[in-house]
């Protein structure tokens, strides 16, 4: 392995991932069954031809506007879903935080919840064991803690979610808008660790806060209709995407199927 | 060949703690919230093999082969048909909704999709565990002992998991892009406990036409069970040989379609 390819964590290649959108629900069978003589369905690019590179250690922000492609980016770079062209490669231990509190159940405790998430972010036992009292302090939901989980509030709920996800030990961190929940003085902590983390580890980090975005990242990159529009520096990054969130307004033609 | 042979085992050891994890989950929640838990897993089958006893040992003899066996053993014959099918028919029911079951898993965390039939296996078998504590239990009050061929259970049980997995894949896999797999074994899974040698053993079946009730896999476990649990024989070899086979081209089948279309499956729930 060449020393340019190890200070990358994540690099992409002319990365594009198409969904198969269907005309109707039958279709999506005779898909999978005769799908090597004829397409059944129309092609939609939520991403093309995206070239990024993180380098370890870095921070990077992704802004850009809903159906974009942000989600489906953070997917690929965790290995949840393929690409359909394009390479990506990624070294290091990944942890997602796509989606607070993915697989709790409520009926379960907080605490019973702490040790499935744990499972599901690649802690071994022992290791969700060792790491439990951490994720009890740092969510501080006191006694809730041995509570089913539906007695939460939802915000209970995130900060235990964010808890976990906050103590496993992951060489990139992704994470899709999870600041967005919880009181001020949570986000704080939240922040706080954020800011912590940076030294140690990669983080790839989806907001629409632009403030917390030019705050966290060494690097934003903007992405819009699926493609890479602006990079760079955070500042300037967000700065450009805000003045045309203004100019261009939100209008309907945005989201369309097809080429 | 090591692809669909060693892979599928490899893979599921390197994912054991997870598989453990979430199988105690899915355990935990079925009886909580109720005083007694647990014993409402016992309470069931030994309600149902109470009232099979009573009846089928009094009134309704369906089976000539099963008792003449004498009294209880009819019962516990029906009672081993059981819980094969009833193995069969939590899986087969479930399996084509797995994946839409378990959609915040895999689309939103890093979660090996394919440790989901291992999963619903294992919560499958620990029913089918204790159902079988229950049949033992009984089998020892009525016969007084057990026969040694009790000794042979791992031999059922392997093929019998090996084909479960592989269909549990199969049916999953091809479930995320259609719901009608699932409607369709709604509708005939109730059907087949009586095209299965349920309430009756394959013994019963004239001699020419048996081999109609074979097609269906599950006649080949249920009477290899039977031998084993009931009969106190070894399994007959060509219902063994066969029973296997099927199961492990039904595990390597299952396995190799879930593994193509995965992908593509977690891209349309």
């Amino acid at each position: 392995m060449s020393s340019e390819q190890d200070d990358f964590a994540i690099q992409c290649d002319g990365l594009g991932k198409a969904y198969q959108f269907y005309v109707n629900y039958n279709d999506r069978l005779r898909q999978v069954l005769f799908g090597r003589k004829r397409k059944y369905y129309r092609e939609f690019w939520v991403l093309r031809g995206v070239e990024m590179k993180v380098r370890r250690g870095e921070s990077l922000g992704i802004i850009g506007r809903n159906g974009s492609g942000k989600t489906t980016l953070l997917q690929i770079v965790c290995g949840i879903t393929a690409p359909t062209e394009g390479t990506i490669r990624t070294h290091g231990r990944i942890a997602p935080v796509l989606a607070l509190g993915a697989g709790f159940d409520y009926e379960l405790t907080g605490r019973e919840n702490a040790k499935i998430g744990c499972a599901i972010l690649g802690l071994s036992r022992s290791e969700a064991a060792e790491r439990l009292e951490a994720i009890a302090d740092f969510a501080a939901v006191g006694e809730f803690l041995d509570q089913p989980l539906k007695y939460y509030s939802s915000g209970m709920a995130s900060r235990l979610a964010f808890a976990v996800c906050a103590h496993v030990d992951a060489d990139i961190l992704v994470v899709d808008e999870a600041l967005s929940v919880g009181d001020e003085a949570f986000c704080q902590k939240c922040f706080k660790f954020f800011e912590e983390y940076r030294k140690r580890g990669t983080l790839v980090f989806v907001s629409h806060d632009l403030g917390q975005v030019a705050a966290l990242c060494d690097r934003a990159v903007w992405i819009d209709q699926g493609r890479v529009r602006v990079a760079g520096d955070p500042a300037a990054t967000t700065e450009a995407y805000h003045e045309a969130l203004i100019s261009e307004g939100d209008r309907v033609d945005r989201f369309h199927i097809g080429p | 060949m090591r692809k669909v042979f060693v892979q599928p085992f490899e893979r599921a050891w390197q994912y054991r703690e997870l598989i453990q994890v979430i199988l105690w989950r899915e355990l935990s929640v079925r009886f909580r919230n109720s005083f007694f838990s647990w014993g409402w897993a016992v309470a069931a089958p030994v309600s149902m093999l109470v009232v099979y006893t009573a009846v089928f040992s009094t009134t309704l003899k369906v089976s000539t082969e099963s008792s003449s066996a004498g009294l209880g053993y009819y019962a516990l014959s029906i009672f081993a048909g059981l819980i094969i099918f009833n193995l069969f028919s939590e899986l087969l029911l479930r399996a084509p909704t797995l994946i839409h079951e378990h959609a915040p898993f895999v689309k939103r965390s890093i979660f090996p999709s394919e440790a989901l039939a291992w999963i619903a296996m294992g919560r499958a078998l620990v029913y089918a565990g204790i159902a079988l504590v229950v049949l033992l239990i009984f089998e020892l009050i009525f016969t007084r002992m057990l026969p040694w061929s009790v000794l042979l259970l791992p031999m059922l049980f392997v093929p019998l998991c090996l084909f479960l997995l592989g269909a549990t894949w199969f049916l999953a896999a091809l479930g995320a892009f259609t719901r009608d797999v699932s409607h369709l074994f709604i509708t005939i899974v109730p059907l087949f406990l009586f095209a299965t040698p349920v309430f009756y053993s394959a013994l019963d079946v004239a001699e020419p036409v048996r081999w109609v009730l074979y097609l269906n896999p599950l006649t080949g476990f249920i009477e290899i069970a039977r031998d084993i649990l009931l009969r106190g024989s070894w399994p007959d070899p060509t219902t063994y040989l066969i029973s296997t086979l099927v199961a492990v081209v039904v595990f390597v089948g299952g396995y190799a379609f879930f593994t193509r279309y995965r992908d593509l499956a977690i891209d349309v729930i």
